[in-house]
C-alpha cells in the first residue's frame, strides 16, 4: 500500500528521458492554455491524447483508474453545481424562482469538469514520469535553496515509511485488544493511541535523522557535488524549442482568433 | 482437557500484493503448553507466519483456525483474547504517559475490572523489574526498559498464546536471562510461547520445538534437538547452530553426544572423561 504515496511509475520511455525541467514547462503552458480554453472537444482531446502518452510510458490502465476514482467526486460536483451558478446563456431549459438552468450552463458543468480532469492528468505526465530525486533536483536547478531541497526530497521519501509506521503501530495497537471497529467519536477515540504511539516514534525518527544526516557530513562548509545532475540534451532542447513554438501559435491564435472560446467548436 | 490445538494453520498461503507468495502452503498447529521458536533468515517469512496467529494477516488460501475456530471475521481485537504479540519495537505502542498505566491498557481493552487488574498489573510490574519505575513516562525511558515495559503490557494481557518478535534486542543478559524465566513460567502454566529469533543460543537453551521458515516454507518442525541435528536443512535456510552445538558436532568422532547447551556439553565431557578414566588400568 505503501507505493500508491509516489505516483512515479520507473521506466525508460522518452518521457522517463526528458529533462525534468521540461516536463514542467509543458505542464504550465498546457495549463495555461486548459484554463484559457472552454471547449468540450478540445478538453476531450487533451485528455485522449495524455491518456495515450500516460499508456505509452508504462502508466498502468489500473492506476489511471486510481485517479479517476479520486478525482470523480469533485468531478461529479463540478458537473452538477456548474449548471445552477452559471446563470448566462439564451437557450433556458428551466426557471424556478431564482434558478435559472440553461444548455450552456448544463452543458459547461462537464466541460468545466473535463478541464479540471485534463490539467490533473497532463500533471500526471510530469509526476509519473519524473522520479522524486529528479524532482527535486530541477527545483534546486531552477534556483531552489538546496537545503529547502533535501527537507523536500526527504518528506517525500519519508511518507511511505510513515504510512508503514502508522500501519505497525496500529497492529502493535490491535494486538492488544484495541478495538477499531466503533464509529463516528468511538473510532476516533480508538485512534488516540495509534496518533501518539506514531507521532513519538516519528519524532525519534527525526531526531535520529537529523544526527546521521549531520554525522555524514550534511552541511559541511564545501561546495558539494552531484551524483546525478540534470543536463539539457538536445532532444530536450529541440522539445523545448517546439513546446514553446507550438504554444505561442496555440496562445495566439486564442487571443486572437477566439480558438478553444465556444463550447462545442473549437472557433 | 481437549487436544484442540490453540493454533491451527491449515495449508496457509499468503502474499503481500501483487509480489510472489510470502507464504506457500504452510500447515502447523500450536499445542497449548509449548514453547515453539519459529527460525529463518532476514524476509523468510516468520513475522508474515505468526502475523496470521492473531489475524494481524488472513491468508490468501487456506485456513487459520485460533481456539478451534475459523478466525475469518472475526477482528484482530477479539482474537487478542487468546493471542498476545509482542512487536520488534516497542515504541510502536507506548503511547500513554505513565508505566503503570501502558501496562493495564491490554487487560482493561479486554474488560479486567477491579482487583484481578490491579493484580495482573502489579504481577507484570514486579515480573519485569518495572515495579520502581510505574509512575515514569516510558517514552522518557532508556530503551531496554521501554522493551520491558512493551513486554509487560502484552504479559499483563495473560493470552493463551504469547508471540514474541525478536523480544531480546537491546535487553542485556540480565533481562534476557528474566525474561526467559517467565516465559518458562508461562508455559509451565500451560500456556504457549512462539519466540521469533536470530539467536540459536536462546533458540537451543529454551525451546523445545524448532520450526524452521526459508523463502516462505516450512523446511523443518521438531523437537529442538532433532532440528539442530540436521546442518545441511539449517545451511539452506541461513541458520547456524549455536556454538556449543557446532563444537559437540566436531567431535562427534572422539565419542561426544549432540549438545544444545553448554551445561550439557560439560556434562557429556565429564561422563566421557569419567569412562575413559574408569576404563584405564
Amino acid at each position: 500500500m505503501s507505493t500508491t504515496f509516489d505516483v512515479y511509475v520507473p521506466g525508460h520511455s522518452w518521457l522517463h528521458r526528458l529533462d525534468p525541467r521540461v516536463k514542467l514547462l509543458y505542464v504550465v503552458l498546457v495549463s495555461i492554455l486548459l484554463l484559457l480554453w472552454f471547449n468540450l472537444p478540445i478538453f476531450v482531446l487533451v485528455l485522449v491524447l495524455t491518456h495515450v502518452a500516460l499508456v505509452a510510458c508504462g502508466v498502468s490502465w489500473k492506476r489511471l483508474g486510481t485517479l479517476w476514482r479520486a478525482l470523480l467526486p469533485f468531478l461529479i460536483l463540478i458537473a452538477v453545481l456548474w449548471p445552477i451558478f452559471a446563470r448566462e446563456g439564451s437557450h433556458e431549459l428551466l426557471r424556478l424562482g431564482p434558478l435559472r438552468i440553461t444548455a450552456e450552463g448544463l452543458l459547461g458543468g462537464p466541460t468545466t469538469a473535463l478541464r479540471f480532469a485534463a490539467i490533473s492528468f497532463s500533471v500526471l505526465i510530469w509526476l509519473a514520469t519524473t522520479d522524486q530525486r529528479a524532482l527535486v533536483r530541477s527545483f534546486v536547478r531552477l534556483g531552489m535553496p538546496y537545503k529547502l531541497g533535501m527537507s523536500l526530497t526527504i518528506g517525500l521519501r519519508f511518507i511511505p515509511t510513515f504510512a508503514a509506521l502508522f500501519q505497525s503501530v496500529s497492529e502493535a495497537q490491535q494486538s492488544r485488544a484495541l478495538a477499531l471497529e466503533g464509529r463516528g467519536l468511538q473510532r476516533a477515540r480508538a485512534m488516540i493511541p495509534i496518533l501518539i504511539a506514531s507521532l513519538v516514534t516519528t519524532l525519534r525518527m527525526s531526531e535520529q535523522l537529523g544526527w546521521t544526516l549531520e554525522a555524514r557530513a550534511f552541511g559541511a562548509p564545501v561546495r558539494r557535488t552531484t551524483l546525478y545532475d540534470l543536463a539539457m540534451r538536445p532532444p530536450d532542447w529541440l522539445l523545448l524549442a517546439l513546446l514553446l513554438a507550438l504554444f505561442i501559435v496555440l496562445f495566439l491564435l486564442t487571443l486572437q482568433a477566439g480558438f478553444g472560446d465556444s463550447l462545442l467548436r473549437p472557433w | 482437557m481437549t487436544d484442540t490445538p490453540l493454533i491451527e494453520i491449515d495449508h496457509v498461503s499468503f502474499n503481500y500484493d501483487d509480489s510472489p507468495p510470502a507464504l506457500r502452503d504452510v500447515s502447523l498447529a500450536i499445542a497449548p503448553g509449548e514453547f515453539v521458536a519459529l527460525t529463518g533468515a532476514n524476509g523468510s517469512g516468520k513475522t508474515t507466519l505468526a502475523k496470521h496467529f492473531n489475524g494481524l494477516l488472513r491468508p490468501s488460501s487456506g485456513c487459520v483456525r485460533v481456539d478451534g475456530s475459523d478466525s475469518a471475521g472475526r477482528p484482530i481485537s477479539e482474537l487478542a483474547h487468546t493471542v498476545g504479540y509482542v512487536f520488534q519495537n516497542p515504541d510502536h505502542q507506548i503511547f500513554l504517559p505513565s508505566v503503570v498505566e501502558e501496562v493495564g491498557f491490554g487487560p482493561r481493552n479486554l474488560g479486567v475490572r477491579g482487583a484481578d487488574l490491579e493484580e495482573r498489573v502489579e504481577a507484570a510490574l514486579a515480573l519485569f523489574e518495572l515495579s520502581d519505575l510505574r509512575a515514569r513516562h516510558p517514552m522518557l525511558l532508556g530503551r531496554g526498559i521501554r522493551r520491558r515495559v512493551a513486554l509487560a503490557a502484552s504479559y499483563a494481557m495473560r493470552p493463551q498464546l504469547l508471540v514474541l518478535d525478536e523480544p531480546t534486542g537491546g535487553l542485556d543478559r540480565h533481562a534476557t536471562d528474566q525474561l526467559m524465566t517467565v516465559l518458562h513460567d508461562l508455559v509451565t502454566e500451560g500456556r504457549s510461547v512462539v519466540l521469533i529469533t536470530h539467536d540459536m543460543r536462546l533458540v537451543g537453551e529454551h525451546a523445545e520445538r524448532m520450526v524452521v521458515i526459508n523463502g516462505g516454507v516450512l523446511r523443518a518442525d521438531g523437537p529442538t534437538a532433532e532440528v539442530m541435528a540436521r546442518h545441511d536443512l539449517l545451511h539452506d535456510a541461513g541458520i547456524r547452530p549455536p556454538a556449543v552445538a557446532r563444537l559437540a558436532a566436531g567431535l562427534r568422532d572422539a565419542g561426544l553426544p549432540a549438545a544444545l547447551t553448554v551445561e550439557d556439553f560439560v556434562a557429556s565431557v565429564a561422563t566421557l572423561s569419567r569412562s575413559r578414566t574408569a576404563g584405564q588400568p
